[in-house]
């Protein structure tokens, strides 16, 4: 029996027991869906719809009906998408890198992490679909062979490699998921007492047993998926910075891009982790499985992710200075002073300032602070992907095609449209998946169970 | 090499190009030409104050014409008599009539008698006129000052007849309108100078039930009678003139048949000078010099300056949307005028001086005698202090005249702005009433009075800065002093990186000679194709522009898209000030920094670039299209495949010129652009280019070196049984180009034109440290001026004082 | 073929692997544990071999390496070499830099997938398939020994049946099997 330090905090709050734990997760799923629900779901589907019609207006109509121009090809488009990713890339380290580090706190967190990062790079890979000129050709991305002489794919193309990437991280981190969650789908197909609910979860558990075999089986599997998609992590995005960092812009064109995307991506996935557990864990009654300890240990990752991107911001700006190109040293000129220093002071107080709060212990175990200050970090990384994108591009090589950036309606719509469709896969994944890892968070119930941690002796279960 | 100097208002594309340029307000033009006739040793009664700059380039001018006599030729604009008895005086003095000026060979172009056409139109007003009107080819109730009431006037006169291809505000007013045939449906001849003669040949059958002009004259003069749309009567009457009078006056050719068939395909022939036998010499009639003080023109505390703009001119095109939506070569402002006024002035008088596609400009109204118009004011560098200007031909069609799709204004998601009374909005506002008549002449500038107005409009610009951010890699210039000494590395100096040899010392090298992998084998090999640009020779007139526009096909997008920073022009001309911080238009000098650098000087020298696609060797955008749709062919084109074009528009990001363009919608068919795309009407199809590709929406285009008149003119020599030789082809922009500033040819064959050219010691790429290496170079641009600081900092080997790269000591 | 299988129910993951290591030393050949998550140390006493998934993985990871090495030589150097950006693809290894990437995440794609399916129809857990486990709590805090009395000729049901009361079982199920 794995025993841990006591002076180590509890991880599983209040006396809990293998049961309570089944309880408190699939109630939830089991009881009716409480007025909040609905209305949260409500707004969300209608934000989501509204998005959805401006997609459909923009694929109908043009590209033109964006903010875009000839000297800014990119704007909020490859913005959000960035973002979307970006964010995603927490779910996938809570998963599979903490796995690797046999980290226990992950067991609480991971289901709903991974979930948010499917959700993630849905709505971001809806923005290099939508961004083409020619969707309805976009399959031609794909290296099939075909009547054109079979013609191939550019493979020295960043944008190619993005397919890859990000199909590849899209399925994989939904196969992790879904591996995880099958254990969890027959617990709850096993409670079901409602037909179609015992039928849509007999379906979704693939006629999971519980065998000790098949226990083994999946543990390797989670292993190995985690040492898959552990690289996965870092190559993703860096293979999204690629998209810049390949290029010859000044403000693109750099090497730091790759650690500091990866970074970035990592700082803002936890921050809407954060964001999203903190209501999770009231609006479910989590309390005790995620909590200050929990918040604590990802707040430090956000610190730590904040610093590297802070470190890479001011390496970013010597750098310019120091290379004495003057292209580069007019692009972080601009950035600072030009017309979009606004954009680019409000990333370095929402992204360099903010994390560095958190080396105070108690602001950093602070459940309000905390929130306050994930949601400003996201908006920071928004606007760092925006300065990084718009004010590389409106001012480059040539000062005649100088140029400015105004999105429009539909800039705007479709953006927060993927809002409105996350919340709605996420309420979805709230009100009929297990939030919690059951299977897992049951493991380290002995190890790190308040109940279990206080009590003087280890090793056989109270009597209850 | 000439020398040039300009002494003018408004920046003009000759004051663009001017060597020296001085600012002087209208009334004061008699006083630069006074005062340099007082350096001449001529008094005259006329003032000849001038400010300290413009009476230093006056000196200098002065003194190099006093070096050149009979060399030089000095002009003026004005139609005012009494400026011109004064330039006429200093030809005189300085020799040149008779060397340089041949008042005998006259050119018969823009020849008007402006006071009898003024005391015409009197005469309708008053009533006096006769009863019988005929209007041929003219539009006066538009273009003459008292337009508006003359076309009142015309209701009362019986019987007004229009010979006009629309029924323009002259026309609509005429109690009946002949349709004449468009110019490319007629035959017609010409006499543009006074020993030339030309045909001019019709190019298709007359689509509509019109018919020639020269037909009508001759059925109304009982010489001929109608014979329908195949009507052979212009063209026998033309023949039979020729027949007549120009084939007996030459011995060349022996039966008129030929001869004909010359002058046809020639289209101009050139007559022996008719032999003057009083060989009387022109002397210069002193007594009208004493006359000159009187009649100048008056000055004021503002003076409005109406001029033409290239493109529009006096409104003839205003219906022609390519001309509509091509950049004004200064202000690079489509479909709209507006006063233009100095910077300086307007930052004074709390208007802005930036503008982008959201923030527009402020607006004011201009008032001259009894007419005001309200327009938006643009900050034009090199405009002369109190003193704005006006473009002619807008306003037009304020009545709901029919002429033309593209005349008005349009919205935002198609159709026409309207009027309250339902008619189509105009484009701009005219100043035609601002023109007076003074001493028997038009004058086009006047004194006025300008008030600021509320409000903010809206201006479509394809390039919203200035300065080229002394950015040296990309335009370069020197003065022909400089230039004369012959050391390349001073006014062309080669970009120079740091290599390490074999005993590891760092040696400079050439930029050129680094390549992070083996070109590929097919370079020198075959054709290469490449293309020189000439900054001496460009002078931003934007022909260039306008082939480009009609050989490729390329669509119009109207105002709200070219003020999106949406324009399809594959071709650009970049307009660059030079900036206080600047010691030539890109040059930095000591002084130099970021923000100062964005603001251009007052009155600023000038550089026309013209911007296309590259062909880069290691083209950027080639790299990163994923689906492989830009792609280099083995003769150095980089090609654009439509076809495969699925719009990601990364090859447009990574492109450091930005020369790529992308079809943001559906120009041949979505509905805003219904009233301007020649593509989207039956008629304005007939523009397009069969050779080329119309692309659709959602895919990118750009400059292809007209890949299709390349493989025209392989063809050509292939079906010939010959190599390609330099000539066989020539890019549309190359034709077009006035000055022959535009060289294209094969690279690869050491005897062409390109191959020199870009061999040049004059000859750079622009941002060559980049490493794309492209198959475009440009020419440093030569002023002919003296230039101190420049000479100081363009001086060899030892501190280029670019900046960009790291230089050291040169052993040569 | 017919069979009586006893099927013993703990409250607790502990007393089950107590329980089981006591069986096993007397000899009792335990066919089955179930249990709502794995029982760490459960799989060397009751005799479960390592799954050789791993070696699976490794080897569908080689064939995405394969693949995408080959298929891009293909595509890039043998079949439609064109002149892009001036990049030499004269030969692969000219060119490798650019392939990396795209190498790398199909090697992942291939390892990953082929290893999920691999689990999947090794398990036999596939949509649709019906739920095996003998009682529906042993998805929530249960724990359930499966022994086989084929497999256990040395004891007879009643011996099992007593070993079983020792080790701290909740509950007994017998079931017959045809």
């Amino acid at each position: 029996m794995h025993k841990e330090a006591a002076i180590r905090e509890p991880l599983i709050l209040g006396h809990k027991t293998y049961h309570d734990i089944t309880e408190d997760v699939c109630k939830p799923i089991e009881d009716k869906a409480p007025r909040m629900w609905y209305i949260l779901f409500g707004i969300a589907l209608i934000i989501g719809l509204y998005g959805v019609g401006c997609i459909l207006y923009l694929l109908g109509t043009g590209v033109g009906v964006w903010g875009l121009n000839k000297t800014i090809g990119w704007a909020w488009d490859i913005t959000n998408f960035v973002w979307w990713v970006g964010i995603g890339h927490a779910g996938t380290l809570i998963s599979a890198v903490l796995l690797l580090f046999r980290q226990k706190w992950r067991m609480a967190i991971n289901r709903s992490a991974e979930a948010m990062t499917i959700f993630a790079v849905f709505m971001a890979g809806l923005f290099p679909l939508i961004h083409m000129g020619r969707l309805w050709l976009g399959y031609w991305v794909l290296p099939l062979p075909n009547q054109f002489g079979s013609l191939w794919v550019n493979f020295n193309s960043p944008l190619l490699w993005d397919v890859f990437a990000i199909s590849t991280y899209l399925s994989v981190s939904l196969v992790f998921w879904y591996i995880g969650l099958i254990p969890d789908f027959a617990t709850i197909r096993d409670r079901a007492k409602k037909p179609i609910s015992k039928k849509m979860y007999s379906i979704l558990s693939f006629g999971w047993s519980g065998r000790a075999k098949h226990w083994n089986r999946f543990e390797l599997v989670s292993l190995v998926l985690a040492g898959l998609a552990t690289p996965l992590v870092f190559s993703v995005h860096s293979i999204v910075s690629f998209d810049f960092a390949t290029s010859v812009i000044p403000g693109w064109h750099t090497t730091i891009f790759p650690p500091y995307f990866v970074a970035g991506a990592v700082f803002s996935g936890f921050a809407m982790v954060q964001t999203l557990l903190l209501i999770m864990r009231k609006a479910m009654s989590l309390e005790a499985y995620i909590h200050t300890k929990h918040v604590e240990y990802m707040n430090i990752v956000i610190m730590v992710t904040g610093s590297i991107v802070g470190t890479a911001y001011i390496t970013e700006l010597f750098i310019s200075w120091y290379s004495g190109v003057e292209y580069e040293a007019y692009a972080f000129v601009n950035r600072a002073t030009g017309p979009y220093w606004w954009a680019y002071w409000s990333m370095m107080t929402c992204n360099v300032i903010s994390p560095q709060l958190m080396w105070f212990r108690p602001l950093r175990r602070s459940l309000l602070f905390t929130f306050i200050i994930s949601i400003v970090v996201n908006i920071g990384m928004w606007f760092e992907r925006y300065v990084i994108i718009v004010t590389s591009l409106h001012r480059d090589y040539l000062p005649s095609s100088w140029s400015m950036h105004y999105p429009s309606h539909i800039d705007i719509g479709v953006y927060v449209g993927t809002i409105g469709l996350f919340f709605v896969f996420f309420l979805l994944f709230a009100r009929f998946f297990p939030v919690l890892a059951l299977n897992e968070v049951k493991t380290i119930l002995k190890s790190s169970g308040e109940s279990y941690k206080n009590a003087p002796d280890h090793g056989h279960a109270e009597s209850h | 090499m000439s020398k040039h100097f300009q002494f003018e208002s408004m920046m003009s594309v000759s004051g663009s190009n001017a060597d020296y340029r001085g600012m002087v307000k209208p009334s004061e033009e008699a006083n630069v030409l006074s005062y340099i006739l007082k350096g001449l040793e001529v008094s005259t009664n006329v003032p000849n104050a001038l400010s300290k700059e413009v009476a230093a380039i006056a000196d200098e001018a002065i003194k190099d014409l006093k070096a050149h006599k009979g060399e030089s030729i000095v002009i003026s604009g004005s139609n005012n008599k009494s400026v011109q008895i004064l330039v006429n005086k200093i030809n005189s003095v300085l020799g040149n009539y008779g060397k340089t000026m041949d008042l005998k060979n006259s050119v018969n172009m823009f020849k008007s008698e402006d006071d009898k056409m003024n005391k015409f139109v009197d005469a309708v007003i008053g009533g006096k006129a006769s009863g019988l009107l005929i209007f041929m080819g003219t539009n006066p109730v538009y273009t003459h000052p008292k337009g508006k009431a003359l076309g009142e006037a015309m209701a009362k006169i019986k019987t007004s007849v229009a010979i006009s291809t629309h029924a323009d505000e002259t026309a609509s007013r005429c109690s009946y309108i002949c349709p004449d045939n468009h110019a490319l449906e007629s035959w017609t001849d010409h006499n543009p100078k006074m020993n030339h003669y030309a045909v001019g040949q019709p190019t298709i059958r007359p689509l509509f039930n019109t018919s020639s002009s020269l037909e009508s004259m001759l059925v109304w003069a009982n010489k001929a009678d109608r014979s329908g749309k195949d009507s052979k009567v212009a063209y026998d009457y033309i023949k039979k003139t020729w027949e007549t009078n120009g084939f007996p006056s030459q011995t060349k050719y022996a039966d008129f048949h030929t001869y004909w068939n010359m002058a046809v395909h020639n289209s101009c022939v050139e007559m022996d000078m008719p032999v003057v036998e009083d060989a009387a010499p022109m002397t210069f009639n002193v007594a009208a010099l004493s006359g000159a003080s009187s009649g100048l023109p008056k000055g004021g505390a503002l003076e409005v300056i109406m001029y033409q703009k290239s493109a529009i001119g006096t409104g003839l095109y205003t219906a022609n949307p390519w001309l509509q939506e091509m950049p004004d070569p200064l202000t690079k402002v489509t479909w709209d005028n507006y006063i233009t006024m100095n910077p300086s002035e307007m930052k004074e008088m709390g208007f802005a001086t930036t503008f982008d596609q959201e923030n527009g400009l402020n607006m004011a109204s201009v008032k001259v005698g009894s007419t005001e118009v309200t327009l938006p004011v643009y900050p034009l560098p090199g405009q002369a202090p109190k003193t704005v200007g006006i473009a002619l031909g807008y306003g037009r069609g304020a009545n709901g005249e029919n002429i033309g799709k593209a005349a008005f204004q349009t919205k935002e998601y198609g159709g026409n702005v309207q009027l309250e009374n339902g008619n189509p909005a105009p484009i701009g506002a005219n100043v035609y009433p601002f023109v007076s008549l003074e001493n028997g002449t038009y004058s086009y500038s006047a004194v006025g009075g300008l008030t600021p107005v509320d409000g903010v409009y809206p201006i479509a610009a394809t390039q919203i800065h200035h300065t080229v951010m002394g950015r040296h890699s990309i335009v370069r210039e020197t003065t022909l002093d400089i230039y004369g000494k012959g050391e390349k590395e001073a006014y062309n100096p080669t970009h120079m990186l740091l290599k390490l040899d074999a005993e590891g010392n760092h040696v400079p090298t050439p930029v050129g000679e680094f390549d992070l992998w083996d070109a590929h084998p097919v370079e020198n090999i075959g054709h290469r194709w490449g293309m020189t640009v000439d900054l001496s020779s460009c002078i931003g007139c934007g022909n260039c522009l306008i082939a480009c526009q009609s050989e490729n096909n390329v669509p119009v997008v109207g105002k709200d898209e070219v003020r999106r920073g949406r324009e399809m022009h594959w071709l650009r001309i970049d307009r660059y000030f030079a900036s206080d911080d600047e010691t030539a238009v890109g040059t930095r000098n000591e002084n130099f920094a970021f923000d100062t650098a964005e603001v251009a000087a007052v009155n600023p020298k000038v550089v026309h670039m013209p911007m296309m696609c590259h062909h880069c060797n290691h083209a950027p955008c080639e790299t990163v299209c994923p689906v492989a749709a830009t792609t280099h062919s083995n003769e150095g084109l980089n090609q654009m495949t439509y076809n495969r074009c699925i719009g990601t528009r990364y090859c447009a990001n990574n492109c450091p010129y930005k020369v790529r363009r992308f079809n943001w919608f559906n120009y041949p068919s979505y509905k805003k652009f219904t009233e301007i795309n020649p593509a989207q009407d039956d008629l304005g199809r007939m523009v397009l280019n069969p050779d080329v590709t119309v692309r659709t929406r959602g895919v990118m285009e750009k400059c292809s070196f007209c890949v299709q008149r390349i493989q025209a003119g392989k063809l050509t020599a292939k079906k010939e049984g010959r190599p390609v030789v330099d000539g066989d082809f020539a890019s549309a922009c190359a034709d077009a180009c006035p000055t022959n500033a535009i060289t294209v040819g094969d690279w690869n064959d050491l005897t062409s034109m390109i191959r020199k050219s870009a061999d040049d010691s004059r000859s750079y790429q622009a941002l060559e440290e980049v490493g794309v290496k492209p198959n475009v170079w440009f020419k440093v641009k030569v002023r002919n001026e003296h230039n101190a600081e420049l000479a100081k900092i363009q001086t060899v080997a030892h501190h280029g004082g670019h900046g960009e790269e790291k230089e050291t000591e040169s052993h040569h | 073929m017919a069979d009586k299988v006893i099927y013993a129910m703990y409250d607790d993951d502990d007393v089950l692997k107590d329980g089981a290591k006591k069986l096993v030393s007397k000899g009792v050949k335990i066919s089955e544990v179930f249990s709502p998550f794995p029982i760490h140390g459960i799989d060397p006493i009751i005799g479960i071999k390592n799954t050789r998934l791993g070696i699976m993985a490794f080897i569908y990871g080689l064939t995405g390496l394969t693949l995408a090495t080959i298929g891009m030589r293909y595509f890039m150097v043998v079949d439609w070499p064109m002149n892009i950006g001036g990049k030499p693809n004269f030969t692969y290894l000219q060119n490798i830099l650019a392939f990396i990437p795209i190498t790398f995440e199909f090697t992942v794609l291939c390892a990953a997938h082929g290893m999920a399916i691999t689990y999947l129809l090794r398990n036999k857990t596939l949509p649709g398939m019906p739920a095996q486990n003998p009682d529906p709590r042993t998805t929530d805090d249960k724990f359930v020994m499966e022994i086989r009395l084929s497999e256990n000729s040395k004891y007879s049901a009643e011996e099992l049946e007593a070993m079983l009361k020792e080790t701290g079982m909740i509950e007994l199920d017998q079931k017959e099997i045809k």
